[in-house]
């Protein structure tokens, strides 16, 4: 098992640097000339680009970029996205949180929702729980989100009154003010996803109940509760932790359109606008930060499907062969 | 004992008044009046290096100029004030010694116009209470100008009505002097010397590469390589050796990486001997100037004198030359060197930034918000003119991108004022709260007229060189009715005619319209060939079909098009939205309508295709139609002609204002000029002086002229439309020019403060009716 997570470690660490080369090299290979201007600027951006080590080969510059990532854990400072000049991770730091926030809130509902309602749907099948699930999930999986992020604000923040329409400024993050103005936001982050693991959840499950070995666990004795949870769910688990995993990673990488509608000061907006706009530096970094986030993810999720199919040996010399 | 009672009977009735009078006093001074309104994202509110609206109005809560102009009493014109100054600026001109005149350029008879001096105020101070004296102007200019910082602004100190003397050579100081080759000079006379080419006088030689070049129509091969053109696997390897003054150096690698593709049948297979008109040699370094040679002279802490390169008059004075200062131990401090540059992120934070204007900032979040107070030490409020105004205890601008979001804020009572968009103008147009601000922008319809450009587009039975014919262009122009493009594509605005619009003044003093004078009303009526202004529709379908078959014939006649090709007009914009689809259809339908009948009938079709840089593609030819505009500095109508008579600025393709020339009629004498040296002529030249009718006289026709190259055909001019809140009472209830608009913020009142207006949207049950 050690040698195992340590070779993945390894080939973690690989794909990441292959991924970050690759990006490097992607966003330089933009068109990015400098417009005339009047008064001249063009020709101070040109110097400015100059004396940034921007108009150096594509392989110098990637050299620079990691001795300064390596040994100072400096990613380089904002030019044409957010304050000019500022530190790009102080930057992009200062852009997490409630991206962070308003995503966690919204997967810490959505996966045990989509759990608990896929399992009922599968559950009762073909019955009208059922059915009231199956419409849910047609709705929301066919809708794209800004479309109900709009409804929610229209009608439940503007209407009803209930909830204010934009998220609260500052940083006060576990006040009650704040948790209440993200409410809409969260819901329309959610939707989608509660839907999408509801279906999963009910076809994996399905499948599961219908098996030999669970017609043998009940006649064992379990009731249908202890046989569901303590043998289909955890059976179903497998294939589900994959689409978890995705849940998970989509934490962090926001939504550009819900968090421009409920003006949530998230990275989404951030991360189009510095390739739009050419900022090397905020690419980079918010890229690799998703990279490294979607690696890390990906190697626990890899590590626990040993934890819930012991079947499955990790780093095992050997097939398991049953 | 009735005397005692009485006694304590007035006693208590004064305690009783003055606890009342304290209570009342007290709820006086808590009472706020926040402005809350919406803004884009400021990146830096930097004096230095601000770039866009948003950061300059930061920058104008928080800060004084040395002049404002706000509202007059009778609310129907402006006042000048000085805020930063203590008193008007003075013309010193006269008093110049001829040592100064050597110095600072200026003409030896000139009498007036070129030396101001201005004394300070010495009660306007920073919001930490530092004082702000001539030192702080001169520190703030010599970071504007500092050669290592390359600060946005600094051009607005070496160009333009505010250029100061020698302050350009003091900015470029040390820098190469780039020149170009004389004309003609045979590419046989260069030499190579270590494998680069040199001049016969021996100096390094040049490739432009992100330079503009005349021969190139003002365009630069950076342009080209963007545009799309074909040379990008040779691009890459002369790119690398590109400085930052945009140039390479000439060497023997060079010249056959861009000889082979300037020689290809691709490029027009150009000889060794045009290749010179790309090259430029290095003639040395610009000597440049040292800070005691720039015309700004100290003549006291509080008072200073400031000579100009070109001759203004008090009034652009007050206008147009501004110091924002800059203080120095913040600048000082986020000061960054990287390579041979220096940056400061002075004003990024609200911690990095210092206020000297009525507001200050309390906090900044990115994304977010800004909010702003009173700047308990700006000098106005305890001034007797700005003592009664400023209502405004605070300011709160919210970042909000998306429009149906601001709008609801604003019906909840949650925003002080909503830009109405065409979406919601049928909504809100009759409404009680609607105020129209007219812009300076003009929009029009720019087209390619080029043959060579156009043909290049053809083929496939699909034709573009149509679009080359003057009949053609011109039919379009009268087939669009403006006053359905604007109800159909720009609700708001108004139908326009003439490049210029309804803002521009060109008279200061007495606030005269350009629009209105003599010259350019007979302008106008003589372009669109009616008696009075009134009667200016631009819009005569049965005219443009006419036109369209003498079009299509001349076509047919001279080869541009065969009877079975279909016309097809790229019609460039920067994204495929709902505004740019309304524009590319109205286009089609006009023409449609206009053509039924003619050899056009059903052939003419319109194609939007997105492109981001439709500007670029517009100035290069390679784009048949866009939407676009220009407009600013609307106190001077003159220097607008600069976007339409400089091949850098226009957005048409075809006719070159460099090379093509005008013969105007001016005071009865006819003259013969390039469109540019017209333009020189009024705004830099004989006419800059000259008495207002003459600059009038001259700019008219000028813009008569352009408009008879039928290269644009001009659509309407932009209006703000913005609902306030119904607790907002703005200074004047009618738009009264661009430079205090309805009043400004100072004389913005409220009928409700803070807390009144959040219990009335509460009864209203937050869903307010405009």
């Amino acid at each position: 098992m050690g040698k195992y997570v340590l070779k993945r470690l390894l080939l973690m660490l690989v794909s990441g640097f292959v991924i970050m080369t690759m990006l490097f090299v992607l966003i330089r290979l933009l068109p990015n000339q400098i417009q005339a201007v009047q008064g001249g600027f063009d020709e101070a951006v040109r110097e400015m680009r100059e004396a940034w080590g921007y108009n150096k080969p594509i392989l110098v510059q990637y050299g620079i970029f990691l001795k300064n990532v390596f040994t100072k854990w400096d990613w380089g400072f904002c030019t044409t996205v957010g304050s000019f000049l500022q530190d790009v991770t102080a930057y992009i730091g200062s852009k997490l949180p409630p991206t962070i926030y308003i995503n966690v809130v919204s997967v810490l509902i959505s996966i045990p929702l989509g759990l608990i309602f896929g399992i009922i749907a599968a559950i009762f099948k073909n019955k009208w729980q059922d059915q009231v699930i199956n419409v849910f999930i047609m709705f929301f999986i066919s809708v794209p989100a800004f479309v109900y992020a709009f409804l929610l604000q229209y009608y439940v923040g503007f209407k009803l009154g209930w909830f204010p329409l934009v998220m609260e400024s500052g940083t006060d993050y576990f006040s009650w003010k704040m948790f209440r103005s993200a409410i809409m936001p969260i819901l329309a982050m959610s939707f989608g996803v509660i839907a999408g693991d509801m279906r999963l959840v009910r076809a994996e499950l399905t499948e599961t109940l219908t098996s030999d070995y669970m017609l043998l666990a009940r006649t064992k004795g379990l009731s249908n509760r202890q046989a569901t949870v303590r043998h289909a769910l955890r059976n179903s688990m497998v294939p589900l932790l994959p689409s978890f995993m995705s849940d998970v990673i989509g934490i962090l990488s926001g939504s550009m359109i819900i968090e421009q509608i409920f003006s949530v000061p998230g990275i989404g907006k951030t991360y189009l606008m510095s390739i739009n706009l050419k900022d090397y530096s905020v690419f980079m970094c918010i890229s690799m930060f998703y990279v490294a986030i979607g690696l890390v993810a990906e190697l626990l999720f890899d590590l626990s499907y040993g934890l819930i199919d012991p079947r499955i040996r990790m780093g095992g010399g050997k097939t398991n062969e049953l | 004992m009735n005397t005692s009672k009485k006694i304590l009977a007035v006693v208590l009735a004064v305690m009783l008044i003055m606890s009342c009078a304290v209570v009342g006093s007290a709820e006086e001074a808590e009472a706020t009046y926040t402005y809350r309104t919406t803004l884009t994202d400021p990146m830096t509110w930097s004096p230095t290096d601000w770039q866009n609206s948003s950061e300059s109005t930061v920058i104008g809560y928080t800060s004084s100029t040395f002049y404002s102009f706000e509202m007059n009493e009778d609310a129907d014109g402006y006042d000048i004030i000085p805020t930063a100054a203590s008193a008007m600026p003075v013309d010193v001109t006269a008093e110049l010694t001829d040592e100064q005149r050597e110095m600072y350029d200026v003409p030896a008879d000139a009498t007036e116009g070129y030396a101001w001096t201005i004394e300070l105020n010495d009660k306007h101070c920073w919001a930490n209470g530092d004082p702000i004296n001539v030192d702080t102007y001169i520190y703030s200019l010599q970071q504007y100008l500092n050669p290592e910082m390359k600060n946005y602004r600094a051009s607005s100190y070496y160009t333009g009505n505010s250029a100061i003397a020698n302050a350009k050579d003091y900015y470029t100081a040390g820098g190469i002097d780039y020149q170009a080759f004389e004309e003609g000079t045979p590419f046989a006379d260069l030499k190579v010397e270590d494998g680069k080419y040199v001049s016969a006088d021996g100096e390094e030689i040049y490739l432009a590469w992100s330079q503009p070049v005349e021969w190139m129509g003002g365009s630069s091969w950076a342009d080209y390589i963007d545009l799309g053109y074909g040379i990008d696997e040779v691009a890459e390897q002369i790119a690398e050796g590109e400085n930052a003054d945009g140039y390479v150096l000439f060497t023997e690698e060079v010249k056959d990486l861009l000889f082979g593709y300037t020689s290809s049948d691709e490029w027009g297979n150009e000889t060794e001997d045009d290749l010179v008109n790309y090259l430029v040699k290095n003639a040395g370094t610009v000597e440049g100037k040292t800070w005691d040679e720039v015309g700004f002279i100290k003549n006291d802490d509080y008072s200073f004198t400031v000579v100009l390169d070109n001759p203004t008059t008090e009034f652009y004075v007050c206008y147009s030359f501004a110091i924002t200062p800059v203080y120095e131990p913040l600048y000082e401090a986020n000061k960054v060197t990287t390579g041979n540059i220096t940056k400061s992120s002075y004003g990024t934070t609200a911690d990095s930034y210092m206020s000297c204007g009525p507001y200050k900032i309390d906090t900044y979040q990115p994304d977010k918000q800004m909010t702003l107070s009173k700047n308990e030490n700006w000098y106005g409020y305890t001034d007797e003119y700005y003592g009664d105004k400023y209502q405004t205890t605070n300011i709160e601008l919210n970042f909000i991108s998306e429009n149906s979001t601001a709008l609801s804020l604003f019906l909840q009572g949650n925003l002080d004022d909503y830009t109405v968009d065409t979406e919601h103008m049928e909504a809100y147009a009759t409404s009680d709260y609607i105020y129209f601000m007219p812009q300076s922008y003009t929009f029009v319809f720019n087209f390619n007229s080029d043959l060579e450009a156009l043909k290049k587009e053809d083929g496939d039975g699909i034709n573009h060189s149509i679009l080359s014919l003057d009949d053609f262009r011109h039919a379009i122009s009268l087939s669009l009715d403006r006053q359905a493009f604007v109800a159909q594509c720009l609700a708001g605005a108004d139908a326009g005619y003439g490049l210029i619009n309804y803002v521009y003044v060109c008279d200061p003093d007495t606030g005269e319209l350009y629009r209105d004078s003599e010259f350019a009303q007979q302008a106008l009526c003589e372009f669109y060939g009616v008696e009075s202004e009134d009667e200016i529709t631009g819009y005569d379908k049965e005219a443009a079909t006419e036109l369209f078959e003498a079009a299509y014939q001349q076509a047919l006649e001279q080869g541009l098009m065969t009877e079975t090709d279909k016309v097809q007009l790229d019609f460039h914009v920067y994204a495929d939205t709902t505004n740019y689809q309304n524009r590319a259809n109205f286009l089609q339908s006009s023409i449609e309508a206009a053509t039924v009948g003619t050899g056009l009938e059903g052939k003419v079709s319109v194609n939007m295709m997105v492109d981001e840089d439709y500007y670029g593609s517009a100035e290069n030819g390679l784009a048949d139609v866009i939407f676009g505009a220009w407009g600013g500095a609307d106190m001077d109508p003159y220097s607008i002609m600069e976007c339409y008579c400089t091949s850098d600025l226009k957005l048409t393709y075809g006719f070159n204002p460099e090379v093509e020339t005008f013969t105007l009629t001016i005071g009865g004498e006819e003259k013969t000029m390039t469109a540019y040296e017209w333009y020189v002529a009024l705004c830099e030249g004989e006419y800059a002086t000259a008495d207002l009718d003459v600059r009038n006289e001259v700019l008219a026709k000028m813009e008569k002229a352009i408009l008879e190259q039928y290269e644009l055909a001009v659509l309407c001019y932009d209006n703000e439309a913005v609902l306030y809140s119904q607790r907002i009472v703005l200074g004047s209830d009618y738009y009264i020019n661009s430079l205090v608009g309805f009043g400004g913020i100072s004389r913005m009142t409220y009928t409700m403060n803070d807390a009144e207006w959040a219990d009335y949207c509460a009864q209203q049950n937050n869903q307010l009716t405009y």
